[in-house]
C-alpha cells in the first residue's frame, strides 16, 4: 500500500489510560485504520484531525466497541478490549468486557442520538439507573446537578425536539458524563450544529478538559484544537502522519500532507466567517 | 314483533359478550406471541430461535385459519391433548395472528435508527434492557396503527370460531334461526351488531395514524 508512513503517538506513560498498538481495521478490501498507535494519559486531551475518510471517527468508535478491529491491541484503563487469540487472529472480546470498558469511557455523537421519547432529564438518568444501580432519587439529584453545570437545568422536563442542536448536544456530554466515565470521546460534535450553536457546545468541552477529564475529541475545529488540546494527531489514508503539541504542528507541520490539509480547513474557515459577516 | 326480541336477546347479547372476549383474549396471546416471534427472528446470528420462529411464521401465514382451527379441535385430542372449545378458539386466533402481528413488531423495530442502538450501547446499557428502554417504546407509537387494524380484523375472524361449536355471536344466531326459520331478521341483526362495534372501532384506529404522524 501507497501513502504515508504511520507516527507512532505512544507517550512512553507506564499508565497510560487509553493504549492501542498497531491496530488494523478494513472494511472489506478498504483499510480504514493502519497501524495506529497511540496512548492517552489520565487527564489528557488529544484532538484528532484529518480529512473526512482519514479514520478518525473509526478510530474513535473502536476504543467504545462499536466497531470490532482486525489486529493490534487495545487497552483501556487494564481491560483488553482488542488482542490475538492463541491462534494469532484477534478475538473477538465478550460482551462483558464490551461493557466494561464502556462504563470507562462515555461517547458524544455527532447527531446528539439523545432517546426522543424521554425527557431530558429521563436521558441523563437511564444509564445511572438502570446500568450503574443508583437510586433513582440520587440519579436524578446528580443529573440536575449536571443539567446545571451545562445551563439547562431549566429544560429537565422537557423532550429533546423541543431543544435547538446545541442544547440536544450538550444534553448529550451529560448523558455520557453521568455515568461518570474515565475517560470521553468526542466525534464531531459540533459538525452538524448551526455555526452560531457551536460555541456554546465547546465552551462546555473545555471547561471539562480544564477539570482534568480525559478526553479524545475529533473535531474539525482548529481554534479549539490550538487552546485545548494538550497533543494534536493528524490522520490521513488511516494511519497517523503527525503528532505533538497543537502550537507545533499548526506553525510548522512538518508533513506536507497536514500543512495541506490545515491550508484547506483554516482557508475555508476564513470563507465561511466572510459569508456570515456578508 | 318485540317480545321476540326480548326472546332472542339475551342469547345474542351473551355470544356478543363471548365475542369481543375471545377477541380480547386472542389478541393479548397474540401480541405476547408475537413479540417473542419477532424478537427471535432479530436474532440473526442465534439460528436456534432465528430458524424456528422463521418457519413458524411462514407456516402459520401459508396455511388457512380455518384448518389450523380443525387441527385444534379435532386432531390433537386423538394426541391426548384435549382442550375446551373457547380455549381452542382462543389458541387457534392467537397464533394465527401472532405470526401476521410479528411482522408489524418487526418492521417497528428495524424502524428505529442504529444510532439508537448505538448512544444506549455507548452507555454500556445489555440489549435486552436496550430493547425495552429505548427501542420497543419507540417502535410502539409505530406499530400502534396496524396493531389497531390486526385487533379489528381479528375481532370479525372471531366468527369462525363458531364451526366450533363456540357459542359466540354466529354461532348464537344460527341456533335461533334453525329454531325460528326468521333468518332474514336474525342475521341482519348479527351484521348489525358486528358493524356497530368494528365501525367505531375502526374509524378509531384512523384517528390514532392520523396522530401518531402528527406526533412524529
Amino acid at each position: 500500500m501507497s501513502g504515508p508512513p504511520a507516527v507512532d503517538a505512544g507517550t512512553g506513560s507506564s499508565t497510560p489510560l487509553i493504549a492501542v498498538r498497531d491496530v488494523w481495521k478494513r472494511f472489506g478490501t478498504l483499510e480504514v485504520l493502519r497501524s495506529v498507535t497511540l496512548d492517552v494519559d489520565p487527564g489528557e486531551v488529544v484532538v484528532v484531525i484529518g480529512p473526512s475518510g482519514s479514520g478518525k471517527t473509526t478510530l474513535l468508535r473502536a476504543l467504545n466497541a462499536l466497531e470490532t478491529v482486525d489486529g493490534g491491541t487495545i487497552t483501556i484503563k487494564g481491560i483488553h478490549l482488542a488482542e490475538p487469540g492463541p491462534d494469532g487472529r484477534p478475538r473477538r472480546p465478550d460482551d462483558r468486557t464490551i461493557r466494561a470498558v464502556r462504563l470507562e469511557v462515555g461517547m458524544v455523537f455527532q447527531r446528539f442520538n439523545l432517546f426522543p421519547h424521554m425527557t431530558v432529564l429521563d436521558n441523563v438518568t437511564a444509564g445511572p439507573i438502570h446500568v450503574r444501580g443508583l437510586a433513582p432519587a440520587e440519579a436524578r439529584a446528580r443529573a440536575i446537578e449536571l443539567l446545571q453545570r451545562i445551563g439547562l437545568a431549566d429544560k429537565a422536563e422537557v423532550h429533546p425536539h423541543q431543544l435547538s442542536g446545541g442544547q440536544q448536544q450538550r444534553v448529550a456530554i451529560a448523558r455520557a458524563l453521568a455515568m461518570q466515565p474515565e475517560a470521553m470521546l468526542f466525534d464531531e460534535v459540533t459538525s452538524a450544529l448551526d455555526p452560531e450553536l457551536v460555541g456554546e457546545v465547546l465552551k462546555v468541552m473545555r471547561r471539562l478538559a480544564q477539570d482534568g477529564m480525559t478526553m479524545i475529541v475529533v473535531t474539525h475545529e482548529m481554534q479549539f484544537a490550538r487552546e485545548v488540546a494538550d497533543r494534536v494527531i493528524v490522520m490521513d489514508q488511516g494511519r497517523i502522519i503527525e503528532v505533538g503539541a497543537p502550537r507545533a504542528i499548526f506553525r510548522a507541520p512538518t508533513h506536507p500532507r497536514t500543512a495541506e490539509f490545515l491550508q484547506r480547513v483554516l482557508v475555508e474557515g476564513r470563507e465561511s466567517e466572510e459569508e456570515t459577516r456578508a | 314483533m318485540i317480545d321476540r326480541w326480548i326472546e332472542w336477546g339475551p342469547p345474542l347479547l351473551r355470544g356478543t359478550a363471548l365475542t369481543i372476549f375471545l377477541t380480547v383474549a386472542s389478541f393479548v396471546f397474540a401480541l405476547v406471541l408475537g413479540l417473542a416471534l419477532a424478537l427471535a427472528r432479530l436474532n440473526r446470528q442465534r439460528w436456534y430461535l432465528y430458524e424456528p420462529a422463521q418457519w413458524f411464521i411462514e407456516f402459520v401465514r401459508g396455511t388457512p385459519l380455518l384448518v389450523q382451527l380443525f387441527y385444534l379441535y379435532f386432531v390433537l385430542p386423538f394426541v391426548g391433548i384435549t382442550m375446551n372449545p373457547i380455549l381452542t378458539g382462543i389458541l387457534g386466533l392467537g397464533i394465527n395472528y401472532s405470526a401476521y402481528m410479528s411482522e408489524v413488531y418487526r418492521a417497528g423495530i428495524e424502524a428505529i435508527d442504529r444510532s439508537q442502538w448505538e448512544a444506549a450501547h455507548a452507555l454500556a446499557m445489555p440489549t435486552p434492557l436496550i430493547l425495552r428502554i429505548v427501542v420497543l417504546p419507540q417502535a410502539f407509537r409505530i406499530i400502534i396503527p396496524p396493531m389497531g387494524n390486526y385487533l379489528v380484523s381479528l375481532f370479525k375472524d372471531t366468527a369462525i370460531v363458531a364451526t366450533i361449536s363456540i357459542r359466540e355471536l354466529l354461532f348464537s344466531a344460527r341456533l335461533i334461526a334453525a329454531e325460528t326459520f326468521q333468518y332474514f331478521s336474525i342475521f341482519t341483526a348479527v351484521l348489525i351488531i358486528y358493524f356497530a362495534i368494528s365501525y367505531p372501532a375502526s374509524r378509531g384506529v384512523a384517528w390514532l395514524e392520523r396522530r401518531m404522524r402528527i406526533g412524529a
